[in-house]
């Protein structure tokens, strides 16, 4: 017969085919045990490093007093009292993991250059920055820098200013000008004895070097270059003072100063901008943790690990290590923390509820739900530019018309509460004495009746003053069923009056264009907020309505404008409360926005974390922010070692 | 499920039989098969409940009286699209059983008939541009309500109950007897007006896929050379990217409105028929009698599209069924996945909230629009595996 | 034959450069063009920075150029054959020639193109490697005893069977999969979802007994396939089955049967030696061109089951408007569907010396 390609040879072939499979696999398995092991090699030679330089030190002979070494000179300069407090009574213990998830995969930790947040919450732990903000007081406390001085020089900026103003330089332009004199002076005086984790010492050149390497057009930095665009220079006075100086008298200028995260100018400054901008992995900082290497990191792995950095200057952090699952999947994410293998879970109110009932996890967990001013608000925005949204009676009617309690109760099961402005009710940017507009239909159609909008033919559908039925579209992100339902629900309240809201669910692109040509009748968004005292500039302001800017409502009040302005550029923080409670005022009668609700936040901890309390931003760790972690867990409790 | 079978000869093209009688044999042997039949029971039924969907499953009363006072709330919201599809309906049952005119002569007719109710619905047609779905519960709570008929299933598919949130995601029960989901909408409800979705997009895409599919082959088929070369290519390309990826990346980037899909599926689906039809008429060209008729003076044009154009017709059947049923999936797939058209229920759509948010699982959404979808793909999976049987046995492709 | 294989290996070109045609104007005539990818990026920030970003990455990724400029900058990169940097010592600062292909960067996550499909690609070979033998075999045994007991109980039941498994949906069958084999309220024998357990690099690779029970990792990643492989493959069954019983049917009524069965050669051998090589050849072809299909059906497998797989990056890719990754997965996922339709010709080719290549009609 034919010694063709028979039946036998091909199983003999698939057999080969599967050894060669399973050799491979093997080989790959192996590959990454010697990798562990290579790692835990570098860690010891490491170690052995640090032991023999000891030696060394120790044989030469310190001396020993109470005030050598970097942490603390005196009470004023303390960065840490809180929790040195709670060290002396016994607790803040030192020990165990804390473990979380990130949603996501993390693409790139190097600094300046990642976009998503999980990346950011890695880096300030690693970095530090000149000081940070109790979660509390909300005063700032001193970090890697020990004391400042802020001088107003705003009178001289604005004797300057006035004097050159010409037609179409806007005064941040002006204030660039090297004759101008600056508007705001930040002097710090920087701690002695900080190193980076790998044992070089950090000065003034650090951060003049982070601020010329953020501002360097060549690096892939311009959402940090958009940040810091309003500093004029940062220059080193000495090795352990520096000088920011400002173009205008800017209210966050204080915050943007002492919030950059410092690089070290040693360890970047070998890089060339292209290298940095395809690097991955280079993070190195004066922080309490660090990477397991400070270059050789890769994305893609199961979990990102930081662990303590044992030349960490400070007061010794409380957990060992930080690790991080990257697990995409709600369902799983939930699983994990049931059981055991997270530390903390944030819920949907969904997933609350149904798990509420499941003693097996609430009695190990300690649960929060609390308001936070940092999560921002969700909000319909009229176009002003088309009748009959022009007429601010028409907007309040509308807000009138949304029955925001019956939102907050039926789509966020009551984990949410209406948002009364773009300030939330507990942000002292909030005027408290505002009484909120409430769901009233009767009032609103009384209100519609007066600029002529009304039900005419009986039929129960409202029309116009020239008889056309009042009809628009609400245009919305496609992004997730509970903004699906949102929209529905509002769109059921409007219909019950009488008024016709087609719903218009886009996806972002469109969205986005829509925006920024003004091409819509109503937008319903979100905005987030990053820091604790909100910046409304972007979106209420007439100036940003050019440009294609994001006043994409067109709201235009020169009232408002002006007592933005105001606000914007006292440097007075008391004074300013209070014109934010006017611009405050002007919104809420004005209602460019229909402001629709404040989310809570859902989240459970394992029981065994201690000192996790709800402070004024919400909860008192707040994981982007550089700031010390105030969690930790008794020594009798922990886990891992 | 070859046992009914009449044999039949098995070149379709040397048939020249008149068409009625092979269409009707055709269908007749199909109709042996009891899979068939099955499907076709099923496909009926989809058919009638999305014409009568109104009179079944709607919150407007039929009747009510209300202060001595009749009114007729649910003929008032009818929609254009309503008063069409019961046109049409109307005119269908009229039609079907004439007997002495050919088939295409009735198509044509009904097609007259939805042509000219399509404007005129559009104008006359014109139900309230915003409803209140409580309106009706509201008064009944108040007893205001004399006397009302309401349509065996009292609730619409968009009468999300919300004066009474805690219906929402509720099992199947005596009120909602498949249960209710995540926006406190009626399962069962919704499923009879996706059912409209289902079927206009699997046969207006289907028919686009055709249209293409036949116009583009059929050129190739004619012209050869340059073109024939380059329609090759045009098909690699369209077959070699993943139909779904395909799919998926127009949806993306267009927009998800109702037309735009079921152009796009129609669009991304035509190379089975192209295939066929292109090499239908390059075999046929071949053939000695088509040689004959050019010779004797009959343009090549006149003999492939209309004589052998018809003929070849056929098969092209049996790849519509299969593509009607796999534009159906399609279009579950699209909503699955968050693409679907917006606004309209659709079965898809409601399995993507089976696995709800944070995974809890919710069986009554996902099993009984599944099921739909599964009947009615097997629905016309069936007919097509009939119809091919009968056409001709030893087709095997 | 070689000529053949030439040929139709440089007919590949033409039809991925439509391909990528297609893909690219997709893109560009959408609504927002080549910028959608960066305004979703930046879309949850807050308003402050998105300007300055916008700026920046147009002009970074040169997204602001005319559209063919750029579709033949891409293709250029993608080309093993194009415009390039000249190196140390040529006159002018560019030459052409053979080069390194590069598959671009990812705007979302700025990381190379080719990284990525790395990582995932491997991932759905393994399912499609699993799926594809498991669904040839049972086919194959399948549409053989149904030839041989045609029109019996076996074959039409087992016909309509498989017809029904057909008309299943995919996200029907992985929804159910999911929601009662892997749910902790009902019956959890499998994972939910995922590839790994979470710590599988702690895992050894072969299971242990030692110590009780350890899955160990080969076994671990076996058992987060099996629904996943499951919900791939059932589809397939019902048209390779029908397939391979009806070239059965064919070749029994052959005349080189017929021959053996004059012969004396026993029916059972008739059937494995003569008649199921060539009932294998349409089974063969047949999942050739299913090929691609698997990579598009696991693109809803992976989304159930959350395997990050190539399904998952095409559209994560067409989600996040990513050009590059768009083009180049596009690309990847056409280049194999195309090669596997080549191998299946030849495979079909070399198992039948009746085909000849003049035949092809193109």
């Amino acid at each position: 017969m034919d010694n063709r390609f028979g039946i036998k040879d091909f199983f003999l072939f698939l057999l080969v085919g599967i050894i060669i499979i399973m050799v491979a696999l093997a080989m790959k398995e192996y590959d990454r045990q010697y990798q562990l092991v290579r790692d835990l090699q570098n860690q010891s030679q490491d170690q052995l490093r640090e032991l023999v330089a000891i030696h060394r030190v120790l044989e030469q002979g310190v001396a020993f007093s109470p005030t050598t070494g970097p942490s603390q000179q005196t009470a004023a300069d303390d960065a840490f009292p809180e929790l040195r407090k709670l060290r002396a009574e016994g607790k803040y213990d030192q020990g165990d993991w804390l473990v979380e998830n990130f949603p996501g995969a993390v693409g790139k930790i190097t600094p300046l250059l990642a976009g998503d947040q999980y990346a950011y919450i890695i880096q300030s732990r690693v970095l530090e920055s000149l000081a940070y903000q109790d979660t509390q007081s909300l005063k700032f406390m001193p970090l890697l820098a020990t004391s400042w001085t802020k001088t107003d020089n705003s009178q001289a900026w604005r004797d300057y200013v006035s004097a050159h103003s010409k037609e179409g330089k806007s005064e941040l332009d002006i204030g660039a000008e090297p004759d101008c004199p600056p508007a705001v002076i930040i002097d710090f005086k920087l701690r002695h004895g900080v190193t980076f984790s790998d044992g070089s010492p950090f000065s003034a050149d650090d951060v003049v070097f982070t601020y010329d390497w953020t501002m360097n057009p060549k690096v892939d930095a311009p959402r940090d270059r958009s940040y810091l665009d309003k500093i004029k220079s940062v220059e080193k006075v000495s090795n352990d003072e520096v000088v920011f100086k400002f173009k205008v008298p800017y209210y966050l200028g204080f915050v943007t100063a002492s919030g950059m995260g410092i690089l070290s100018k040693k360890f970047y400054s070998a890089y060339t901008p292209e290298q940095y901008n395809d690097s991955v992995g280079l993070l190195l900082g004066t922080g309490p943790y660090r990477m397991a290497s400070p270059t050789d990191w890769k994305p893609g792995a199961g979990k990102i690990e930081l662990f303590r950095n044992e030349r960490y200057w400070g007061l010794p952090t409380s957990f060992d290590r930080l690790v991080f699952y990257q697990v995409e999947n709600d369902v799983t994410n939930l699983v994990m923390y049931g059981n055991g293998e997270l530390d903390a879970v944030a819920l949907f109110p969904e997933q609350y509820m149904q798990l509420r009932t499941k003693h097996e996890i609430m009695d190990r967990s300690q649960l929060l739900i609390y308001q936070s001013p940092l999560t921002g608000y969700s909000f319909i925005g009229w176009n002003m530019q088309r009748p009959p949204f022009n007429d601010r009676r028409v907007r309040q009617a509308m807000t009138m018309l949304t029955d925001r309690n019956g939102i907050c109760q039926s789509i966020f099961l009551g984990y949410s509460t209406p948002a009364p402005g773009p300030f939330q009710a507990l942000s002292p940017q909030h005027d408290p004495k505002l009484v909120d507009w409430q769901y009233d239909p009767d009032k609103a159609k009384a209100l519609l009746k007066e600029v002529g909008i009304e039900d005419r033919t009986g039929s129960g559908a409202m029309t116009l003053a020239d008889g056309k039925p009042f009809s628009f579209k609400l245009t919305y992100p496609a992004k997730s069923q509970t903004i699906d339902r949102m929209m529905q629900y509002i769109k059921d309240n409007y219909a019950r009056a009488g008024v016709d809201a087609e719903l218009d669910p886009v996806d972002w692109t469109v969205m986005d264009s829509r925006m920024k040509s003004r091409a819509f009748d109503a937008i319903s968004l979100a905005w987030g907020s990053g820091s604790m005292e909100d910046d409304i500039q972007q979106m209420f302001s007439s100036s940003s309505i050019r440009d294609q800017g994001d006043n994409f409502v067109s709201y235009t009040n020169p009232q408002f404008d002006a007592a933005l302005h105001d606000a914007e550029y006292t440097v007075d923080d008391d004074k300013r409360m209070e014109k934010w409670h006017l611009c405050d005022r002007i919104l809420h009668e004005d209602q460019p926005y229909t402001f629709l609700e404040n989310a809570k936040l859902i989240r459970l901890f394992d029981k065994r974390i201690a000192n996790v309390k709800l402070a004024k931003t919400g909860l008192n760790y707040v994981q982007d922010w550089v700031m010390p972690i105030p969690w930790y867990v008794p020594a009798a409790m922990q886990k891992y070692k | 499920m070859t046992a009914g079978a009449v044999p039949i000869p098995a070149r379709t093209d040397t048939e020249s039989a008149l068409p009625a009688s092979f269409w009707g044999r055709a269908i007749h042997d199909t109709l042996q098969d009891f899979g068939a039949r099955l499907g076709l029971v099923w496909i009926i039924l989809l058919v009638a409940v999305a014409v009568l969907v109104p009179m079944l499953a709607n919150t407007e009363p039929l009747a009510v009286k209300i202060g001595g006072h009749w009114s007729f709330p649910a003929a008032r919201h009818l929609t254009p699209t309503d008063v069409t599809l019961f046109i049409l309906a109307a005119a269908t049952l009229a039609v079907l059983p004439v007997r002495r005119v050919s088939v295409a002569r009735r198509l044509l007719f009904l097609l007259v008939v939805l042509a000219v109710s399509i404007p005129l619905t559009i104008l006359f047609v014109k139900p309230p541009i915003t409803v209140d779905w409580q309106q009706y519960r509201d008064l009944q709570r108040a007893g205001k309500i004399q006397f009302k008929v309401m349509a065996p299933l009292p609730y619409s598919a968009n009468d999300y109950q919300r004066d009474d949130p805690d219906q929402v995601l509720q099992p199947p029960s005596r009120v909602h007897w498949l249960g209710t989901e995540a926006n406190g909408g009626d399962v069962l409800s919704r499923m009879m007006y996706a059912t409209r979705i289902a079927l206009s997009i699997g046969l207006v895409s289907t028919s686009i896929a055709v249209v293409i599919g036949v116009v583009v082959g059929g050129l190739m088929g004619y012209f050869v050379g340059r073109i024939d070369i380059f329609g090759m290519r045009l098909i690699e390309i369209f077959e070699a990217i993943p139909t779904l990826f395909l799919l998926i990346t127009f949806v993306a980037f267009y927009g998800r409105s109702l037309i735009m899909i079921m152009v796009i599926i129609g669009v991304t689906g035509w190379t089975g028929e192209a295939r066929f039809i292109r090499a239908e008429f390059l075999r046929l060209r071949k053939q000695d009698f088509v040689h004959a008729a050019v010779a004797a003076g009959l343009p090549l044009r006149s003999i492939l599209f209309r004589h052998l154009l018809p003929n070849g017709i056929t098969p092209i059947l049996v790849m519509s069924s299969f593509g009607i049923a796999s534009a159906i999936l399609y279009e579950s797939t699209l909503s699955f996945l968050g693409l679907g058209p917006v606004d309209v229920p659709s079965w898809g759509q409601m399995l993507n909230q089976s696995l709800g948010v944070g995974g809890t699982f919710v069986w009554w959404i996902a099993v009984y629009p599944g099921l739909a979808i599964f009947l009615t793909v097997f629905a016309y999976n069936l007919l097509g595996e009939a119809l091919r049987d009968a056409l001709d046995p030893k087709l095997s492709k | 034959m070689g000529t053949y294989i030439a040929r139709r290996l440089l007919l590949i070109i033409p039809t991925l450069i439509g391909m990528t045609v297609v893909t690219f104007a997709v893109m560009a005539f959408a609504p927002g063009g080549m910028r959608s990818v960066i305004v979703n990026r930046e879309s949850g920030l807050d308003p402050r920075a998105r300007q300055a970003i916008e700026k920046f990455y147009t002009k970074k990724y040169g997204l602001d150029k005319p559209l063919t400029v750029q579709y033949l900058v891409w293709l250029n990169k993608v080309s093993p054959l194009g415009v390039k940097d000249a190196g140390v010592g040529w006159p002018s600062s560019r030459r052409f020639g053979f080069k390194s292909p590069d598959l671009g960067e990812s705007i979302i996550s700025h990381r190379p193109v080719l990284a990525m499909i790395e990582e995932s690609l491997p991932v759905t070979l393994l399912l499609n490697v699993i799926t594809i033998p498991i669904m040839i075999g049972v086919s194959l045994w399948t549409g053989l005893k149904a030839a041989q007991h045609r029109g019996g109980i076996g074959d039409v039941v087992g016909g309509s069977v498989f017809l029904g498994l057909w008309s299943i949906p995919q996200i029907w069958a992985g929804v159910l999969l999911v929601g009662y084999l892997a749910n902790k309220n009902f019956i959890h024998w499998f994972p939910a979802a995922g590839l790994h357990d979470l710590r599988d690099d702690e895992m050894n690779f072969l299971p242990t007994l030692a110590d009780g029970f350890h899955r160990g990792w080969l076994l671990d990643t076996g058992w987060h396939l099996v629904l996943p492989v499951v919900c791939l493959m059932y589809a397939g069954f019902a048209f390779s089955s029908k397939l391979t019983r009806a070239a059965t049917l064919e070749n029994m009524a052959a005349d080189f049967v017929r021959t053996a069965r004059a012969k004396g050669v026993g029916e059972r051998q008739v059937l494995w030696r003569h008649v199921l090589r060539n009932s294998l050849l349409p089974l063969i072809t047949y999942t050739a061109t299913i090929v691609p299909g698997l990579i598009s059906g696991a693109i809803i497998v992976e989304s159930i089951f959350g395997i990050p797989g190539m399904g998952k990056l095409g559209v994560d890719a067409v989600f996040d408007k990513d050009p590059e990754m768009v083009l180049s997965t596009t690309l990847v996922a056409s280049i194999l569907g195309l090669i596997s339709y080549l191998g299946a010709d030849i495979a079909y080719a070399m198992a039948d010396p009746r085909v000849s290549f003049e035949s092809e009609a193109t």
